[in-house]
C-alpha cells in the first residue's frame, strides 16, 4: 500500500526548535517566580508601612519583622513538633477516606439498591456542618490523636466517596457500548474501562479531601487539643501574641502548599500522559 | 487473509447468506415505528451500503444486528445464529471512535483482540499486524501517542485499525466516517477499502451519504425516513479494486449517483 502521511498533526517531538522553546519556558519560569517574589516582598512592605505610619496598632497586626523573629526563635523547638503532630493526624485522616472512600464509591456503582436506601442518609450527614460533629469526637475519643482523625476523616470520607462514584457514573456511553459489543465480561468492564475512566475524577477527589482533611484537623485543635498548630493558634491569640499567630498562620499556609504540590505532582506522574487535555477525548 | 479467501469461495458457492433480517420492526417506548418491517440480506464476502436520512432507524437495526437490543417482531440471523452480543465473528465500528484515552495508540488498536483472547499480551504475530494496520491507515510512527494527542481523523482510524485487527469475518459499520471533514473521509474511505479488498469480509455499513455508499459498496440499500424500511436496492457494478479518485471521473458511477439520488429525493420529499 502507498501510504502517503496525509494531513498528519505532528505528535509533540524534539525538533531543532525544541531547544529554542525549552530555554523560553525557562526564562518565564523564572520571570514567574521573580514576580511572586516581588508581590510577596510588596505584602510585606505595606504590612510593615502601615504599622510604621501608625494607621494600625501593632497589637492588631504585628509587624513582618516581629514574625520573622518569632518563627526563626521558635521553629525547632515549637514550630516543628506541632506541624509535625498536625501533619501526622492529617496524613492518617487522608488516607483513611482516599481508602474508605474509594471502596464506598465502588460499592454504591456496583450495588444501586445500596446506594437507593442510603441515599438519604450520606446527603443529610454530608450536608451537616462537620464542624459541629467536633464536641461528640473530642468527649468520644479525648483531646489526643483519634478525634483530630475522626472529624477530619468526616470531611474527607464524602469528597472521596462523591468523586469516585460520580467518576464512575459519568462515563461515556458509547465506551459502555464498545464494551458490550465486544463481550467484556463484567470484571473485564471494571478493571479496563470503568475503573480507569473514574482514575482522574477521584484524584481530583484525593486533592480535595487532602486539603480537608488539613482544614479539620486544624479546626479540632482549635477547640481542645495538647498539641498541633490549631491549639498553638489558640494559645497564642489567647495572650495576644499577634507575632505568633501571624507566624503559624504562614506555617499553616507554607504546609497547605506543598501538600498541595505534591499531590499535583503525584498526579502529573501518574496520568499526565493521558489526561493534560481531557477535553480532546470527548467526540 | 488467505482464510477469508478461502472462506468466501466455500460461502459462495452456497450462496451463503450471512446476515438475515426478515420482517423486522421496533419502537422505541412510546414512539413512534423506528424501524416498519424491514427485510435484506447480506451473502458471505459482501458490501453492503444502507444510505438513508437520519432518523431512518439505521443505527437501531445495526444494533439489533450486533445484538445489543432485541427487536419487538420479526427475525434476525447471523451466520445461522440468533445475533449476540459479543460474538467473536461480529465486530462493531461507532461512528464515536470509542478509544480509551488511558491506553496509547498501539494499546487502543490491540484492545478489541485483548477482550476477544482474554489474555493482555498479544503473540507477536497479532503484534506485528497491529503495527502493519497502524501503517496501512498512515499512523505509523504513531503507536506510542495517546488518543488526545491525535486529531479526530486519526483517532478514527485508530478504531479502523482496532476493528481490522479483530479475525471477525462480519463488520457493522454505523456512519464511522460520518463525523470527520471531506477530505479525511476520503482518505479513510480509501483505506478502508484497501482493507477490505484484502480480507473481503462481509461488511454492513451505514451512512447518509450518498458518495460514500457509492464508492464503497456491492449493493447498496435505501432506507426510508421514519419509520425505516428498505424502500429499493441497487447493484453498483464498478469493478473492484476501486480508486476513488479515478471513480469521480467514471461516467458510470455519475449515473448511478444520478439514479439513486432521484430515488432518494422522492423519498424526502424535498
Amino acid at each position: 500500500m502507498q501510504s502517503k502521511s496525509i494531513a498528519m498533526t505532528k505528535v509533540e517531538r524534539p525538533t531543532s526548535d525544541a531547544r529554542q522553546a525549552v530555554l523560553m519556558h525557562i526564562w518565564e519560569k523564572l520571570f514567574l517566580y521573580a514576580g511572586r517574589l516581588l508581590i510577596f516582598a510588596g505584602l510585606a512592605f505595606v504590612w510593615w508601612a502601615i504599622v510604621a505610619l501608625g494607621w494600625v496598632d501593632k497589637l492588631f497586626i504585628s509587624t513582618p519583622q516581629d514574625v520573622a523573629v518569632f518563627l526563626y526563635q521558635n521553629f525547632s523547638n515549637e514550630l516543628v513538633p506541632n506541624m509535625l503532630a498536625t501533619l501526622l493526624a492529617t496524613l492518617i485522616a487522608f488516607a483513611m477516606s482516599g481508602i474508605f472512600g474509594i471502596m464506598a464509591g465502588l460499592l454504591l456503582v456496583e450495588v444501586p439498591l445500596l446506594k437507593k436506601l442510603t441515599d438519604p442518609f450520606l446527603t443529610a450527614f454530608n450536608s451537616m456542618p462537620r464542624i459541629a460533629l467536633a464536641p461528640i469526637f473530642i468527649l468520644w475519643f479525648g483531646i489526643g490523636l483519634p478525634s483530630k482523625v475522626a472529624l477530619a476523616f468526616s470531611l474527607g470520607f464524602f469528597i472521596v466517596l462523591t468523586s469516585t462514584f460520580a467518576g464512575m457514573k459519568n462515563i461515556d456511553p458509547i465506551l459502555i457500548r464498545l464494551s458490550r459489543s465486544l463481550g467484556c465480561s463484567g470484571w473485564q468492564q471494571f478493571t479496563k474501562i470503568t475503573l480507569p475512566w473514574a482514575v482522574p475524577s477521584v484524584f481530583a477527589g484525593l486533592k480535595l479531601a487532602l486539603i480537608y482533611s488539613f482544614l479539620g484537623v486544624v479546626t479540632s485543635e482549635m477547640l481542645a487539643s495538647k498539641i498541633g498548630l490549631g491549639q498553638l493558634i489558640m494559645y497564642y491569640s489567647g495572650i495576644l501574641r499577634m507575632d505568633a499567630v501571624m507566624g503559624i498562620l504562614i506555617v499553616m499556609a507554607v504546609v497547605a502548599v506543598a501538600l498541595t504540590l505534591i499531590a499535583d505532582s503525584i498526579e502529573a506522574a501518574l496520568l499526565g500522559s493521558w489526561t493534560e487535555s481531557s477535553a480532546s477525548t470527548k467526540a | 487473509m488467505a482464510r477469508y479467501e478461502t472462506l468466501r469461495e466455500d460461502e459462495l458457492a452456497s450462496d451463503r447468506k450471512q446476515v438475515v433480517v426478515e420482517q423486522v420492526s421496533h419502537s422505541f417506548a412510546g414512539q413512534m415505528l423506528a424501524v416498519d418491517e424491514m427485510s435484506f440480506t447480506v451473502g458471505a464476502g459482501e458490501f453492503v451500503v444502507i444510505v438513508g436520512p437520519s432518523g431512518c432507524g439505521k443505527t437501531t437495526i445495526l444494533n439489533i444486528i450486533a445484538g445489543l437490543m432485541r427487536q419487538q417482531t420479526g427475525e434476525v440471523i447471523v451466520d445461522g445464529q440468533a445475533p449476540r452480543a459479543g460474538r467473536h465473528d461480529v465486530a462493531y465500528m461507532f461512528a464515536q471512535d470509542a478509544l480509551l484515552p488511558w491506553r496509547k495508540v498501539i494499546d487502543n488498536v490491540l484492545f478489541g483482540v485483548e477482550i476477544q483472547t482474554g489474555s493482555r499480551r498479544p503473540s507477536r504475530e497479532v503484534r506485528e499486524n497491529a503495527e502493519s494496520l497502524l501503517s496501512m491507515v498512515g499512523l505509523s510512527g504513531f503507536g506510542d501517542a495517546y488518543p488526545r494527542q491525535l486529531s479526530h481523523g486519526m483517532r478514527q482510524r485508530v478504531a479502523l485499525a482496532r476493528t481490522f485487527l479483530m479475525p471477525s469475518p462480519i463488520l457493522l459499520m454505523d456512519e464511522p466516517f460520518g463525523a470527520l471533514d471531506a477530505h479525511t473521509k476520503l482518505m479513510l474511505e480509501q483505506g478502508l477499502l484497501r482493507l477490505w479488498d484484502r480480507d473481503k469480509r462481509t461488511v454492513l455499513f451505514i451512512t447518509h451519504d450518498l458518495a460514500e455508499a457509492i464508492c464503497l459498496a456491492d449493493r447498496v440499500l435505501i432506507c426510508t425516513a421514519r419509520p425505516g424500511k428498505i424502500k429499493s436496492e441497487i447493484e453498483i457494478d464498478l469493478p473492484r479494486p476501486r480508486d476513488i479518485n479515478q471513480l469521480q471521473h467514471d461516467p458510470k458511477y455519475h449515473e448511478l449517483y444520478q439514479k439513486i439520488w432521484e430515488d432518494m429525493s422522492l423519498e424526502m420529499q424535498m
